[in-house]
């Protein structure tokens, strides 16, 4: 308990003295503990574009990029991520709607979560996996701006299609563009289904009305006068051998099922991962 | 060959006698006297015996005069020879009209075409013919009428016209020849499995698949699987009017065959028994096959088949055998004269089976393009 408040007075020390917010009426949307990560113009370009998201959809729209976060929690990165976001009171509203993404740079964890009815609604455990996708590539190659560019631009996108009633989720949207309309079937396909479905079930009926037709058929087993079961007098079965097969996970295979948001107790939600 | 025919005459008014199913006796048509079998055919081999006896002591007397007409209506083999180049047939002449009968020479039992008197022709079921059992037929010829009707319902590809007309040309009620094999069935089957458990290690998923060896031999009894013994009923036929129930199974006696055609058998039990072993086989393979559990994949690698035969017994099974003509195309439908199982292959209309099609394809079609194109 002691190493927490330690940590929560280390956290709080260090992000409010570095953030610089870029106007008087920007709230703190971008916070880091390294001066060196961004420039004020930077800076204040990210800290602007996340106001205007906010105003726009009444969700706040954080980046958070950290030395070490483990100098902080005794937890994950997740657990870090949501200690921020509750400790400066991150969100919009009463309900502080937001999503807030985390970056550590010494191991290159990052944590995105999101909180609120609003937050985790449109942010959905499928919409932060394709949300991932939108920036990580930017961060693999050490590319921060164009990473954070991308990240907002999305949050935009994202809470733009929540507010349509749409929320990016599951099925609809093809992984590697989550901003193109859902997948649409081709005429063509359509067509083929149209055809080919009823042909060949029209085609299985008339078979099997056929076939009723014809009942003469010749016998091919006697179990009709089977006097006396099988005795079985030999019963062996013997291990020969043993084989092994091994196969790598996918992890970044995705599930499509269900859909949704998993929020836990604490009323987050989020995922983790590397950069 | 058959040296004459019988023809069951009632003993109290000389009317034909037909075995009756439901009631399981012989009737007579005239009077309606009603005898169970055995006691006429009983009988009629006291008679038999008489008029043997006769014959003999006329021959030792002077065998120079013509034979009289017989008084137990026994029919003689007709004088002159049969004379074609079917040297299958046989002809007799019928003691109650004096009608030449045609007969093929496996028949056993018929009926003259004229007066339609039943008639049975022992020598082709006596002595080394004669069969151990018989089913007696259970059911009438209405009963098969009234099967073949049945038999066309819900058949929706069935032409309109075959079934409207519905001309039955031709319905007897046959007894037909069968073996009944008993036997034993010994297997030796060697089979490659395997057993396959998937867990999780780290980010590999393991298979681990066990590979074991199995042998199963064992043995399976049979009782009285049959095979029709005549060659002028189709195969597939016979075998799906299958089963019969032997409970019903009796001491052969010709009193159960008045009124029925009765074939004797011109298939033997050697050219039969290939079925029989055919089915045993695959009956036995498949016992093995269940024997084997617990495993994810189970392959034969080898296997043996032993067939121990044992009894054959010769039996008449009933068969109602109709026959129809559409479109100058003969259909033959068969019924278990026990059970009445009805079968026989059916046409089918070209235009109904489109015509389903076309309405099956056209209303999935619709519902699929609307859901396609409208819902999606």
């Amino acid at each position: 308990m002691k190493r927490k408040w330690i940590c929560l007075l280390l956290i709080l020390t260090a992000l409010l003295c570095l953030s610089v917010p870029a106007a008087a009426e920007v709230k703190g949307y971008v916070r880091f503990d390294n001066d060196d990560f961004f420039t004020e113009e930077e800076l204040s370009e990210l800290n602007n574009r996340a106001f205007e998201i906010g105003e726009r959809y009444e969700c706040g729209v954080y980046l958070v990029m950290l030395e070490d976060y483990t100098i902080y929690t005794d937890g994950d990165v997740r657990d870090c991520a949501e200690l921020v976001y509750t400790e400066f009171e991150m969100g919009w509203g009463e309900s502080h709607d937001g999503v807030l993404l985390l970056l550590s740079m010494a191991e290159r964890d990052y944590a995105l979560i999101a909180y609120g009815d609003k937050g985790n609604a449109t942010f959905t455990d499928y919409g932060k996996d394709v949300l991932s996708d939108e920036f990580l590539p930017y961060f693999r190659y050490d590319d921060w701006m164009g990473g954070f560019r991308a990240y907002q631009e999305a949050c935009e996108d994202f809470l733009r299609r929540a507010e349509a009633g749409e929320p990016v989720d599951d099925y609809g949207y093809s992984d590697d563009a989550y901003s193109s309309e859902p997948h649409e079937m081709s005429n063509g396909t359509k067509a083929g289904i149209t055809v080919a479905g009823p042909g060949l079930a029209a085609l299985g009926v008339c078979q099997g009305m056929k076939r009723k037709m014809k009942s003469a058929r010749r016998q091919t087993g006697a179990g009709r006068y089977v006097s006396q079961g099988l005795q079985l007098y030999v019963n062996q079965d013997l291990f020969t051998h043993r084989t092994e097969t091994r196969r790598v996970i996918q992890t970044e295979q995705r599930s499509h099922s269900g859909g949704g948001t998993t929020v836990s107790s604490s009323g987050f939600s989020g995922k983790t991962g590397k950069f | 060959m058959p040296a004459q025919v019988t023809n069951y005459q009632c003993p109290a008014c000389g009317g034909p006698l037909r075995y009756a199913g439901d009631t399981g006796k012989l009737k007579c048509e005239y009077c309606g006297s009603e005898y169970a079998p055995g006691k006429i055919e009983e009988h009629y081999a006291q008679h038999d015996q008489a008029a043997a006896q006769a014959s003999q002591e006329m021959q030792d007397q002077a065998a120079v005069f013509p034979p009289a007409s017989p008084e137990d209506e026994v029919w003689d083999e007709a004088s002159h020879p049969w004379n074609t180049e079917e040297e299958h047939l046989r002809a007799y002449n019928c003691p109650s009209c004096g009608a030449e009968l045609i007969c093929d020479e496996t028949t056993a039992a018929t009926s003259c075409p004229y007066c339609g008197n039943p008639t049975i022709v022992p020598g082709q079921l006596s002595g080394m013919l004669k069969p151990d059992y018989i089913i007696p037929f259970r059911l009438d010829k209405a009963a098969a009428v009234a099967a073949l009707t049945e038999h066309y319902r819900g058949k929706r590809l069935l032409p309109r016209t075959f079934s409207d007309r519905n001309q039955i040309e031709k319905i007897q009620g046959v007894y037909v020849p069968f073996w009944l094999y008993d036997g034993q069935a010994d297997a030796d089957v060697t089979y490659d499995a395997t057993r396959s458990h998937i867990h999780r290690h780290g980010k590999e998923e393991i298979t681990v698949t066990e590979h074991f060896r199995l042998r199963r031999a064992g043995t399976v009894g049979f009782k009285r699987i049959p095979v029709d013994a005549s060659s002028k009923m189709p195969d597939a036929h016979m075998d799906a009017i299958e089963p019969f129930d032997y409970k019903d199974l009796k001491p052969f006696s010709t009193g159960y065959l008045p009124g029925y055609l009765a074939d004797k058998y011109d298939v033997s039990q050697e050219e039969c028994a290939s079925r029989a072993d055919e089915r045993a086989t695959n009956t036995t393979m498949s016992a093995i096959q269940d024997s084997v559990h617990g495993y994810d994949t189970a392959v034969p690698v080898s296997r043996r088949v032993h067939l121990r035969r044992g009894k054959v017994h010769y039996a008449l099974l009933p068969v109602w055998v109709l026959s129809t003509r559409w479109n100058g195309k003969n259909f033959l439908f068969t019924m278990n004269g026990q059970t009445g199982k009805m079968i026989g292959d059916l046409p089918v209309s070209r235009a109904k089976y489109w015509a389903w099609f076309a309405g099956i394809f056209g209303g999935l079609a619709a519902a699929a393009a609307a859901i396609l194109w409208l819902a999606m």
